[in-house]
């Protein structure tokens, strides 16, 4: 069920926050910077740029939490906050990437394609999981990486996700069947080599 | 009812269907029309595959320092580099702006105590003049240490033009 501005759990810290108590604040990066820094992670998968990316993201929020008139949920508009910051990075990063590389063109990420794929055994791996997992999300489109990543990694619901990208729910169904159409051939050893006992830390971002 | 579901109308709904975000009248027709397509099976099934993959990937904690960082870069914002902001420039320099007018007040009341010709807005009457007998200005107030200029200009934001300041100003001294 989608949080309304009424059930929203973070009322109250957003309210002291809004009135200037920084210490309100630092709970609410407490409690969403996990979610946030795993989503961004997955979208720009780069441990030092997810870092900076998640800090640029909460001061964005501090910034403008003011403004926020709880016509979502806190983690509804954070979550919109992180995909304008990853958009921007992402474009900005291309275009830096473009000087260097003038010959690659389009949305696909050289790093996606780079290195030795990892064998079976390193698939039972967490880290190299996530590695082959992020790898594969990199060659989407922007739009659709954040659609298949709000809803597959971070479990949010589809009238939330289209709240975030502000694009009607057809629209965000669309994107993720896409995105999961064409992620479908990259990930098939991961589909054959189902997670032991990692799924277990996965399953911790749908609370 | 199912031949007017085709493939294409049936595609984004089978992302629903996969993980199991669909119901009602749509669940009804998308079932009735994959019973009858096997590509369409085919798509749900790889659906299903990949969404399996993504919720299990492990999740990348957040570095235990980085919501400290976070903190302290905020910390830094509102202080130090607030020192850039002419909003924060405005903060700080009205109690002294403020305490200048009165001080002025004060300084024109008492040289002409016998005068009375001077009048005070009552405000500045209750709050200042109630004071005058100790000796001190009550503007001594604004140049306490310990009362951060922030405080003192939300005591005066906060109070509306009716409110009596006199307590305020003991209050914000805590």
């Amino acid at each position: 069920m989608t949080e309304t501005a009424h059930d929203d759990p973070d009322r109250q810290l957003v309210q002291q926050a809004a009135a200037g108590e920084r210490e309100a604040f630092d709970e609410l990066v407490r409690r969403h910077q996990t979610r946030t820094h795993n989503f961004v992670r997955a979208m720009v998968s780069d441990a030092g740029e997810a870092e900076d990316l998640t800090q640029e993201i909460f001061i964005r929020a501090y910034r403008a939490i003011g403004r926020f008139r709880g016509d979502s949920a806190f983690r509804t508009w954070l979550f919109r906050i992180a995909t304008n910051a990853v958009r921007t990075h992402v474009v900005r990063r291309s275009r830096w990437r473009a000087l260097w590389h003038r010959s690659s063109g389009g949305e696909r990420e050289g790093d996606a394609t780079r290195g030795d794929p990892p064998s079976a055994e390193d698939l039972e791996s967490d880290i190299v999981r996530r590695d082959s997992i992020d790898r594969a999300l990199a060659t989407l489109s922007e739009d659709l990486r954040a659609a298949v990543t709000l809803r597959d990694v971070e479990g949010l619901e589809y009238r939330e996700i289209a709240q975030v990208l502000d694009i009607p729910i057809g629209t965000v169904e669309s994107r993720i069947f896409r995105a999961r159409q064409r992620l479908r051939p990259l990930l098939e050893p991961l589909v054959r080599a189902p997670a032991a006992a990692g799924g277990a830390a996965g399953r911790t971002n749908h609370g | 009812m199912d031949e007017t579901l085709t493939c294409e109308r049936a595609k984004p709904l089978l992302a629903r269907l996969a993980d199991g975000a669909l119901d009602g009248a749509a669940r009804v027709a998308l079932e009735g029309h994959l019973a009858g397509c096997a590509a369409c099976r085919v798509e749900r099934e790889a659906q299903r595959e990949v969404l399996t993959v993504l919720r299990a990937r492990p999740a990348a904690e957040a570095p235990p320092w980085l919501a400290a960082r976070i903190s302290a870069e905020i910390a830094a914002e509102s202080g130090l580099l607030g020192l850039a902001d002419w909003r924060g420039w405005t903060l700080r320099l009205a109690p002294l702006a403020a305490g200048l007018l009165i001080a002025a007040l004060v300084w024109g009341g008492l040289s002409s105590t016998s005068s009375p010709g001077v009048s005070l807005s009552p405000i500045v009457e209750t709050w200042v003049m109630g004071d005058r007998t100790d000796g001190l200005p009550a503007t001594a107030v604004f140049w306490q240490s310990d009362v951060s200029a922030d405080t003192l200009l939300m005591t005066v934001l906060r109070s509306g033009p009716d409110d009596t300041l006199e307590a305020q100003p003991q209050d914000a001294t805590k």
